[in-house]
């Protein structure tokens, strides 16, 4: 036993400065797949993180300033580009107030502390500086903030009455409150980005575990013919396999470390965390680890079964595989599986018809896409074997007696682009989720009491940033308080344009009650009225009002014209969200009406501010499926280059030309790989149709990304080919010559 | 010793051996001769334990070697079989050192003992200046001469050698004989020798011919 266990270490150490390469790319490989699923892990847990980081920081609130109180305060929601700017704006009533979390001190009248990447903000951005005009004192530390990217700014006031509806807070620290992201939601966004990234990683550890599979599997043959026992040589095999999966995975758990460690703060656009939140648990990483290593040991000790069972002929190369039509059989399956989906998606509400076979298409396709690599060399070799150039003889020669070879990197990317070009097809469903909300169309509702005249709305349009959007329109003398309006009508009565006005899309989201319909939501009806009545022509404006909502009604976009609204009304007054200053609307509102009552701030932020989140949690995913999927390429191409040298010189040496030898190898790598690259790009496309259509019917899927994960796939496959025929050897090399 | 009985063997339409007998005793060296393609390498294959005969059997001291689980089978090639392939068959990750060392240890022979045993042998075939060497880096006669070597490691009961000489001129090829005539008288080794050379079979026993996968004692008049 021990002698084994050395014996497979020493195989697996000493065997030249070729071997040793080999050996670091294998333990590369399980590294990289180590650090992907690492943060995988972490990933999907990140959420729940930043919510305890969201629950130590926020303000326990009572709305009711107490006699007591030796803080009082408010939080007011602002936003900036689609990003939640946080203000918690306070007044310290008597000594003895607590601080912040990772705050100094508190600030005083007409400071302000902020986090950094805040302070960057208004260090870049005239208008973010415009709406904090008091001197910052100092930064928010990271224990203070959810995420590095956060926006945060703790005001200083002198008392409560410069305060807007001011609340005593007792302490810093709130139970009850969450983060931006929806523990459960996190989690669906979580398991789908594990989902993206576990299949290419497990071919990918597939790939670097077979690395070198030519020369282990006759090495695992020799051992067989001198007469160690099957189960013996299996158990050299996986010595071997744990020295370089424990090997690469402790790899990549150290530099998933020092990564952590050296960059504490990461940000992949506006998507930020902090490393220390990045941890799964040292149970998860175990667990994770071993796995990896025991996926490691199987892939290769499966792959080493044919020097182990037949190796007189492995040592012989006698092993033509026999064509195998049931390879095609789980793409075959998958594919119309994924049809039927399709198909039976049309029906709505079917979940289980549609569910079913879409699951299982979807896998079957997976698993198909693996198999249909080797197929494809067989088919493709075939074919090749009836031409009579050399260079198609001898490729299709190669590829016929080793289809699996080569292919299982492709299958790698194959993978990569099914589950990317799926996860785009996610992405574009989840944006539409939230494009109810995009930066521009955040709004804020106003609930006047007794609103004031035109003056009062010309002076709401004097206010800084704000773009009060009153249309100057008639009503008609009747009793309606409503008024829809077109962009071209709004953008006439406002100052300038209204960013991400769009016709058909409600720029000012509001069931109103048009006419008398008992309904809250208006119907087509009621807009058509209500335009009627102010004196308006329908066809000129009523269809670009309405956009068809969940249930097939129609909400009108409303805005009341002030000086013919009634005693009491609800007012929406729309501001592009990144330009505007919700201090200087507290003014105005208040120097218009110091007895108005105004509603709820900004809308929407928090709701962008998840989709970012999503969006950058998929984005991270696919973004590593693809890298590890590039890597594996390369890796791959780099030791097929290395396998292929002997054969290559030995073509060589009995004069076979250059050319000849290069076209060869072109053809064995890049007609299977790039047709499989496409049918993945097709599958994926096909998947997402079905599930598009059954969940989602009015997004189209999104052709323009998955033709260009596509062609990046067909470009990763060029550049193997190119890699390939630069590292083909064309002379024979007398070092190449020597079998053993 | 070692005997096979009627064996068969064919690969798809190719039948490689055709109901060959075959048996050799202790101390007992019998050269195999024939054409190429005629089965000798097939036979060797059967009597290792390595390709079942379609019919007939091969046994081992009265015992039927692929009756044996594979595992004994596997065994007994390690302690009592040395094998010489006519392609090369060494490990190309060890040294040559260790490939010939890999059945003693495998076999759990003490070290002391294994490193005696090793230089005696080594030493007789004239290859212990390239021990360190890996397969790779060494020429074809000393490849075949560490195969011998190796084969010869485990002081097993029957070595079957497939063209040993194949490789070496006339001098080397004395020694690797000489080494196996070594084995057969002082350790009582049955070794099957297979081979062209004319000049080897008649240091053999006994000198049997191959023909179309038939296998027959050597006529006396040969006509190669
Ligand atoms: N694994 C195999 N697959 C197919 N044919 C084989 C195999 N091994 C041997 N043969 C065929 O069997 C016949 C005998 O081969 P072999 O025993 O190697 O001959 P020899 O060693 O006498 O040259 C030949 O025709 C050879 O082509
Ligand atoms: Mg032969």
């Amino acid at each position: 036993m021990m002698r084994l266990v050395l014996l497979g270490a020493r195989l697996s150490l000493g065997a030249g400065r070729s071997g040793r390469l080999r050996l670091v790319l294998m333990a590369t490989g399980s590294a990289v797949a180590a650090f992907v699923v690492l943060t995988a892990l972490a990933l999907s847990g990140l959420a729940e993180q930043q919510d305890v980081r969201a629950q130590r920081i926020a303000p326990a609130l009572n709305a009711r300033v107490i006699p007591e109180a030796t803080l009082v305060g408010n939080v007011i929601a602002d936003g900036w580009n689609g990003r939640e700017l946080l203000r918690i704006v306070l007044a310290e009533a008597a000594p003895g107030a607590s601080v912040p979390p990772g705050v100094e001190r508190l600030p005083r009248d007409n400071e302000v502390v902020v986090s950094p990447a805040l302070l960057e903000l208004i260090e870049t951005e005239p208008l973010v500086a415009q709406r904090f005009p008091q001197s910052v004192s100092g930064t928010i530390g990271t224990e203070g903030l959810v995420e590095p990217g956060q926006l945060l700014a703790y005001v200083g006031v002198s008392d409560a009455s410069e305060i807007w509806q001011p609340a005593t807070i007792e302490r810093w620290g709130d139970a009850t409150t969450t983060g931006n992201l929806d523990p459960r939601a996190a989690r669906t966004v979580g398991l789908l980005v594990l989902l993206t990234l576990v299949a290419p990683v497990v071919m990918f550890m597939a790939t670097c575990a077979r690395l070198s599979a030519t020369a282990r599997t006759q090495r695992l043959a020799a051992l067989r013919l001198i007469g160690l026992s099957p189960w013996r040589t299996q158990l050299v095999n996986s010595i071997e396999l744990v020295i370089v999966g424990a090997g690469g995975s402790l790899l990549g758990l150290a530099t998933w470390l020092t990564w952590r460690y050296l960059d504490p703060a990461v940000h992949v656009g506006t998507f930020s965390w902090y490393s220390s939140d990045l941890w799964p648990g040292p149970a998860t990483m175990a667990l994770a680890l071993v796995a990896l290593v025991a996926l490691t040991v199987a892939v290769g000790l499966v792959g080493g079964r044919a020097g182990i069972r037949r190796p007189l002929e492995v040592r012989r190369e006698r092993s033509v595989r026999a064509m195998s039509w049931w390879r095609a059989a789980p793409l075959a399956g998958g594919i119309s599986l994924l049809a039927w989906s399709w198909h039976t998606s049309g029906q709505q509400g079917q979940f289980v018809s549609w569910m079913a076979p879409f699951a299982l298409g979807m896998m079957a396709t997976a698993l198909g896409l693996v198999l249909a690599v080797p197929f494809g060399a067989l088919v493709f070799g075939r074919a090749l074997g009836r031409s009579s150039r050399p260079a198609a003889v001898l490729a299709g020669a190669r590829l016929r007696h080793e289809p699996a070879v080569g292919g299982r990197v492709v299958a790698a990317m194959a993978i990569a682009i099914f589950a990317a070009g799926f996860a785009q097809v996610v992405l574009t469903s989840v944006d539409a989720a939230f494009a109810g909300t995009d930066e521009n169309q955040v709004g804020s509702v106003f609930d006047l009491t007794a609103y004031g005249t035109t003056t009062d709305a010309a002076r709401y349009a004097a206010i800084s940033d704000l773009n009060l959007a009153l249309p100057k329109l008639r009503l008609g003398p009747d009793q309606v308080d409503a008024i829809a309006a077109t962009c071209v009508q709004l953008r006439a009565a406002t100052t300038g344009a209204i960013p991400g006005c769009r016709d058909g899309r409600p720029l000012f989201v509001r069931s109103i009650q048009i006419g008398d319909s008992p309904s809250p939501v208006g119907t087509q009806a009621d807009v058509d009225r209500a335009l009627t009545l102010a004196g308006l022509p329908k066809s000129a404006s009523s269809v670009d009002l309405t956009f068809p909502a969940g249930n097939g009604s129609f909400y009108a976009a409303v805005i009341i014209a002030p000086d013919l609204a009634p005693p009491t009304t609800q007012f929406t007054i729309p501001f592009p969200g990144s330009t505007y200053d919700p201090q200087a609307v507290v003014a105005g509102l208040a120097a218009v009406d110091p007895g108005a009552v105004w509603d709820s701030g900004i809308t929407g932020v928090d709701r962008l501010d998840s989709a970012r989140i999503y969006t950058g949690i998929v984005a991270v995913g696919t973004a590593s499926a693809l890298g590890v999927a590039l890597l594996a390429i390369v890796i791959a191409t780099l030791d097929r280059t290395i396998e292929r040298a002997g054969p290559q010189a030995r073509l060589a040496a009995i004069g076979t030309s250059a050319s000849t030898i290069r076209a060869a190898t072109a053809l064995q790598v890049l007609p299977v790989s790039a047709a499989v690259l496409v049918a993945s790009g097709a599958a994926a496309i096909l998947g997402g149709s079905s599930y598009l259509r059954w969940g989602d019917p009015a997004i189209n899927v999104p052709l323009g990304p998955i033709a260009a994960l596509t062609a990046l796939g067909v470009a990763a496959a060029l550049l193997a080919t190119l890699v390939a025929v630069v590292g083909t050897i064309t002379r024979p090399l007398p070092h190449l010559l020597r079998t053993e | 010793m070692l005997r096979a009985e009627g064996i068969t063997a064919s690969f798809g339409p190719t039948l490689a051996l055709d109901g060959v007998s075959f048996d050799i005793e202790a101390g007992e060296l019998v050269a195999v001769v024939g054409r190429s393609g005629s089965g000798k390498s097939s036979l060797l294959h059967c009597l290792a334990g390595l390709v079942k005969p379609s019919s007939g059997t091969v046994s081992f001291e009265g015992q039927p070697v692929y009756d044996w689980s594979e595992r004994c089978r596997s065994d007994w090639r390690l302690r009592q079989v040395g094998l010489v392939f006519q392609f090369g068959d060494l490990v190309p990750e060890l040294t040559l050192a260790e490939n010939i060392r890999l059945p003693l240890q495998l076999a759990g022979t003490g070290k002391a003992s294994v490193n005696a045993r090793v230089a005696a042998i080594t030493d007789g075939l004239e290859i212990s200046d390239v021990m360190h060497k890996r397969p790779g880096q060494v020429s074809g006669g000393q490849l075949q001469r560490a195969a011998i070597a190796r084969a010869l490691a485990n002081r097993p009961s029957v070595i079957l050698a497939d063209e040993p000489t194949g490789a070496l001129d006339t001098t080397t090829g004395q020694l690797v004989l000489e080494a196996l005539m070594h084995a057969a008288r002082d350790q009582g080794t049955a070794v099957v020798l297979v081979t062209h050379e004319a000049r080897l079979s008649s240091y053999c026993d006994r000198e049997l011919t191959m023909t179309d996968g038939k296998l027959a004692a050597t006529p006396t008049v040969v006509s190669r």
